[in-house]
């Protein structure tokens, strides 16, 4: 299957292999070629494009780990 | 074994391979002594506040689970929680300002079975991210209830830190008399000759409590400061020697050695007995002990501890045992004293 594929600031290139949207606010989950990087960024809209940032605090990243997790309840194992 | 794989234990003294260390996470488990295994473990990853927290977690799991699935998994759990701060610390910015990554992406064919493989990782992350939600919010609650602050230091390998937490075991371990009619010593802690004394005084007062005294304090002893014992004995030794009357019973203390003899003198046992051969055993055992560095119990490894624990079980079995034939002997010698 296809996947889109991004360099982050570390040059490293990962797998976008799903994303949320969650108040307004889309995620992007991320995982490295090689498997062993993961991370979750927020996008954000600016004049030029759209931009990959880091979430703002800990308890961002819990909540959308959260709902990803909600997401896929009972689907892997 | 490969030396990041050793543990330094509580004590300096002590290594523990890791899987000793996780069999040792239980409910009875001290909070800091798992968040010093789990600080230790990966050691410069987590920091201080992390690993106590998620320590909070482990003994609040132990406690609800009673230990048994918790010491299975919990070497499994700290690599999840390891890979979920990893993921946390890859995903949170710590700046005010960001400039970001600009949205450029090309595509890629990759294998289905490599995307579930991608999306079950990621979903093992959300799970302990739950997980650590629920671990900190427990930690909230308990905070209120005991006093930690204080003991927050002990994942610190500051030697001042690690004096006192070990002077707090030994006062938490330090014999505190009953003398079995009720009455007990204060709580402070007693030197060697002070529970010496105690006992010479509590038997000049009433000798009938003799054998429960020297029972209680010799059983609690082991258990608890075996290091103490021979400076007991020693004590009991010069005070009883001198004392005709107390000659039997001197001999009952002095020793597990004397002890035995006493008993296959008077025909309590004998070599062809069990129970002399569990006894003989037990003082191999102990002297075994002896001829090592006598610490505090806590501190002994876990062979050393389950070496005194069976030491114990198997002397006080014996003891009880025995008990009915030679009680009738000591209130006998009591009586003879009292001049009954």
């Amino acid at each position: 299957m296809d996947l889109d594929m991004i360099t982050l600031e570390d040059n490293l290139s990962y797998a976008i292999i799903d994303t949320l949207i969650n108040d307004n606010n889309k995620y992007v989950f991320l995982v490295s070629e090689d498997g062993n990087k993961k991370g979750v960024r927020k996008v954000i809209t600016k004049e030029d494009g759209d931009y990959l940032i880091k979430l703002d605090n800990d308890e961002e990243f819990d909540m959308i780990m959260a709902k990803y997790k909600d997401k896929y309840k009972g689907d892997i194992k | 074994m490969k030396e990041e794989n050793k543990l330094r234990g509580p004590y300096d003294d002590v290594i523990r391979s890791p899987y000793d260390v996780v069999n040792e996470i239980s409910a009875e488990m001290p909070y800091w002594q798992v968040a010093r295994y789990i600080g230790e473990r990966h050691k410069g990853f987590f920091s201080e506040e992390e690993a106590t927290k998620f320590a909070h977690y482990l003994i609040d799991e132990c406690e609800f689970k009673k230990a048994e699935i918790m010491l299975g998994d919990a070497d499994a759990e700290i690599d999840e929680y390891r890979s979920y701060m990893e993921v946390k610390q890859e995903s949170v910015s710590h700046e005010k300002e960001q400039v970001g990554t600009k949205l450029r992406t090309t595509k890629k064919k990759v294998n289905k079975v490599n995307v579930k493989k991608m999306m079950a990782s990621l979903l093992l992350v959300a799970s302990i991210s739950a997980v650590a939600v629920k671990g900190i919010n427990k930690l909230n609650v308990k905070l209120l209830d005991d006093d930690i602050s204080g003991k927050l230091g002990m994942l610190a390998t500051n030697i001042e830190e690690d004096y006192e937490h070990k002077k707090t075991i030994v006062e938490q371990n330090t014999y505190v008399a009953n003398y079995g009619d009720g009455r007990t010593a204060a709580t402070e802690a007693y030197d060697n000759n002070g529970i010496a004394r105690d006992i010479i005084d509590i038997c000049i007062k009433d000798p009938k409590l003799f054998d429960i005294v020297v029972n209680d304090v010799y059983f609690d002893m082991q258990y608890n400061r075996l290091s103490n014992m021979d400076s007991v004995f020693s004590y009991l030794r010069d005070y009883f020697s001198k004392e005709d009357a107390f000659k039997d019973l001197y001999a009952e203390i002095e020793d597990c050695e004397v002890f035995l003899e006493y008993l296959v003198k008077k025909g309590y046992t004998n070599p062809t007995d069990k129970d002399y051969y569990s006894l003989l055993q037990d003082i191999e055992i102990y002297k075994g002990l002896k001829d090592t560095q006598i610490v505090p119990f806590n501190s002994l490894d876990k062979n050393g501890q389950a070496r005194v624990q069976k030491l114990v079980d198997n002397y006080r079995n014996s003891k009880a045992n025995l008990n009915n034939k030679y009680r009738s002997t000591i209130n006998n010698l009591i009586a003879q004293k009292e001049g009954r």
